[in-house]
């Protein structure tokens, strides 16, 4: 057998790592230039410095769970602990990918996913706040898959899209920081009323296509499946709008999924107020967002959900306090 | 497929390890087949132009040399048709709308380096009609020479004289020659994406319009930087791959811009071009044999043919004239010039400022003429030429870059240039490649250097390179 010469082994060598010293360097680099972000989504930061096996109900879905569910108020309410895992406009796809992930770290007695995402298209403009802010691994891949063309790179090569950041626009801050990050739990606050659409409508604009909600409806089979595997209780939901999925579907939806909730009129039987509770069609204001919070923990309670876990119970307890003066 | 491509970036080491372990002929074969992968990658149906130029020209070149005196005629028949099938695809449509207020005759688009192949076995069936050089008989060697892929879509135009004996030679693995050729690669990567685009962010959005007209005379001056880098970076990335598979082709540049005069400039800028025009237009139109009239008029016929050769537009013409036109220029101030330059030369101080002062002269005719050669009509040129001249102003300095981009920019200006300075005192990428820390390390900080600051991704437009069009 021929011998490789010494020389080329020092070059095989010297190239294996450079080229792993450099995969390193220009993913840390890659990281370390995307914005900070620990609201409107993507809190996987906060969520990974959460104790493991520390959360009872994972909340999962699009903005309409971010700015509705508030766990402080479940928390103050019935001493349950959960955490929002959710993103603008998220996909169902990612959506179990995020389940995938969370339940390396967490083992929740209940898991709710809010089901508009069923109709959400593969492209929502968000996919890249939704997949790149994941910890790498092979659910990272996973949720880049099922977006658009091209985010792969992103996921892979977090430079390709952020190395932007060397170059920030003047005058430009650093976006979606919040001061009081580990407060929120994933929840993302909004205050007031947004005026425009006025007046609102029950009718939903989005747009999709039988293949969007058939790859968005295996998604939740699986997300099914592996709740069942894991003995975790799933409830689904479709959140309180104005802006709200035909009832026709929610329907055949809810119809189809044991324990399935069609919330989309809670809103008014919970007294969210249209002028005072609400932010827009979609979503809650922070008053809101704690009426509904109150009835999750009503709710999960009533159900058998129960407080199993260890927890920090100072956090808790600051996170609780942090949204009481505000209800 | 591009060089910036990451398809690229997998293709080339993988061509290079197929090429370099397959025996016999079919390496060959697979070189070919990667070269036709490479160039139909985005267009396949150019593809079979490419075939059907080198099927013609391969058997032009065996009726050139058999021809006895009929030779002359299967020259001239075999060219109007290359040159014929370039003039419908890049000029017919220029012509057709000159007559017709701007209408299009063909929807087709420009096959991209039909340019550069064209003149590439143009040129071979010159040097098998002069008797320079034999025509290939083995077709599979000459298909390699027009599709070489690292050459195809912007040159360097190869020369079959250079190109086809290193093919004979089957070339071997050397790690040198293939570490020298990944560095070249890597170096050009970043000056295009780096050094170029970089630039090329503050000129695009002068010529759209959207700087202050005060600022026109700093885009005069920072354009050729952009063409230089982005062609040099094109061409470096070009060699880089021909040497990483054991080949070495035409050099494109040699520091053009440390030129003292426009002559020298035309020596160093795109020499694969120039030397293509002089070999075979200039001297067959006499060169400068025929008296000092004829070899002005020369000059002024080749760079207006140049001109034209980067595209069908008056702009181009312009160009192409007034830089023949500062040839001539040059070459009547000769008799006086010459002996100015050469007291001065005579001390130390004095050559430093006659080099200094030939070099930035130089510099500044040449970011003249390039104003035609960006700009999208004569009209513009005249008007970025008249705000450049008339209303050059400071303040407010906008670039339309921050701070960072800006100093990024002057940095990695900095280093290119002293790259240039370096390479004509003598210093080859080889001389590193030899080594293996300094090596990788060089190697480690380009690819960083390339993926921080370069221009790339969403949110930043990434240039096609210039010569693309052409």
């Amino acid at each position: 057998m021929r011998r490789i010469k010494p020389k080329y082994i020092n070059e095989l060598a010297a190239l294996l790592l450079t080229a792993a010293l450099l995969a390193a360097g220009l993913y840390q680099a890659g990281i370390a230039l995307m914005p900070g972000r620990d609201d409107f989504g993507s809190t996987w930061g906060d969520f990974l410095q959460e104790d493991r096996d520390s959360i009872d109900v994972l909340f999962f879905g699009s903005s309409m769970v971010y700015c509705d569910v508030c766990p402080g108020v479940i928390y103050d309410e019935s001493g349950l602990t959960s955490y929002v895992m959710a993103g603008p406009e998220q996909t169902m796809p990612v959506t179990l990918a995020y389940v995938r992930e969370t339940l390396r770290t967490q083992s929740p007695e209940a898991i709710v996913v809010e089901l508009t995402g069923l109709f959400f298209d593969e492209y929502t403009g968000f996919s890249k706040v939704n997949v790149c802010y994941m910890p790498f691994g092979l659910n990272r891949i996973r949720a880049a898959r099922a977006c658009e063309k091209g985010l792969m790179t992103t996921a892979l090569f977090p430079l390709y899209d952020f190395h932007s950041e060397v170059f920030p626009e003047p005058g430009v801050e650093p976006p979606y920081q919040h001061p009081d990050a580990r407060m929120l739990a994933g929840y993302t606050p909004v205050d007031g009323r947004e005026t425009m659409g006025e007046p609102w409508e029950r009718t939903f604009t989005t747009q999709f296509g039988d293949s969007v909600y058939s790859r968005s409806r295996s998604a939740l089979e699986e997300i099914a499946a592996l709740c069942e595997r894991k003995d975790v209780r799933l409830i689904c939901y479709f959140a309180p709008c104005y802006n709200q999925v035909p009832a026709l579907w929610r329907e055949n939806v809810v119809g189809s999924l044991d324990g399935a909730l069609d919330l989309s009129d809670l809103g008014e039987v919970i007294g969210a107020d249209k002028s005072a509770d609400w932010y827009d069609v979609l979503h809650f204001n922070q008053k809101g967002a704690a009426r509904f919070s109150a009835w999750w923990a009503s709710y999960l309670t009533e159900q058998g959900v129960a407080h199993t876990h260890d927890c920090d119970q100072a956090l808790w307890q600051q996170r609780a306090d942090y949204f009481r003066a505000g209800r | 497929m591009t060089f910036t491509s990451f398809s690229y970036f997998l293709f080339l080491p993988l061509v290079a390890i197929l090429w370099y372990s397959l025996p016999g002929q079919s390496r060959k074969w697979m070189l070919l087949a990667s070269s036709y992968l490479f160039y139909g990658w985005t267009s396949p149906a150019f593809a079979l132009l490419l075939l059907a130029t080198s099927l013609l020209s391969y058997c032009a070149a065996i009726l050139i040399e058999r021809g006895g005196e009929r030779k002359r005629a299967y020259l001239t028949l075999a060219c109007l048709i290359h040159f014929g099938a370039l003039f419908v695809f890049k000029y017919l449509n220029f012509f057709f709308g000159a007559f017709t207020g701007g209408r299009a005759l063909l929807s087709v688009g420009l096959p991209v380096g039909i340019s550069f192949f064209t003149f590439a076995v143009t040129g071979y069936l010159f040097d098998v009609y002069r008797g320079k050089l034999s025509a290939e008989r083995a077709l599979l060697d000459y298909a390699l020479f027009v599709a070489f892929f690292p050459c195809l879509l912007a040159g360097p135009i190869g020369r079959a004289r250079e190109f086809l004996p290193q093919m004979k030679s089957d070339p071997r693995f050397d790690m040198t020659t293939v570490k020298t050729g990944f560095l070249r690669f890597l170096y050009g990567l970043f000056q295009k994406l780096v050094i170029a685009d970089t630039v090329g962010i503050a000129v695009n959005l002068a010529y759209s319009g959207q700087l202050p007209r005060g600022m026109w005379f700093v885009i005069v001056l920072l354009y050729p930087l952009e063409i230089y880098f982005d062609f040099a970076g094109y061409s470096n990335m070009a060699i880089g791959s021909a040497l990483a598979l054991g080949f070495r082709v035409t050099e494109n540049f040699t520091a053009p811009y440390l030129s003292v005069s426009v002559r020298s400039f035309w020596k160093k800028w795109h020499i694969s071009l120039t030397s293509w025009f002089r070999e075979y237009l200039y001297f067959p139109l006499g060169g400068s044999r025929e008296g000092k009239t004829r070899t002005y008029m020369n000059i002024l016929i080749v760079f207006a043919v140049s001109g034209l050769w980067h595209g069908a537009a008056v702009t181009y013409l312009v160009w192409g004239l007034l830089n023949g036109l500062l040839q001539v220029f040059e070459l009547l101030l000769e008799p006086k010039l010459g002996p100015m330059r050469d007291k001065a030369r005579q001390t130390m101080i004095g050559k430093t400022v006659a080099a200094l002062l030939g070099a930035g002269v130089t510099y500044v005719l040449i970011a003249v003429t390039f104003v035609f050669f960006r700009a999208s009509d004569v009209v513009q040129a005249l008007d970025v030429l008249r705000a450049s001249l008339l209303e050059a102003s400071l303040h407010p300095f906008d670039l339309r870059m921050t701070d960072r981009q800006l100093l990024v920019m002057l940095v990695c200006l900095g280093v290119g240039t002293i790259f240039d300075v370096l390479k004509t005192m003598g210093w080859q990428p080889r001389h590193l490649a030899r080594t293996v820390t300094p090596y990788y390390l060089a190697a480690a900080a380009l690819i960083f250097a390339a993926a921080l600051f370069g221009v790339y991704g969403e949110g930043f437009d990434m240039q096609s390179f210039v010569y693309f069009k052409y």
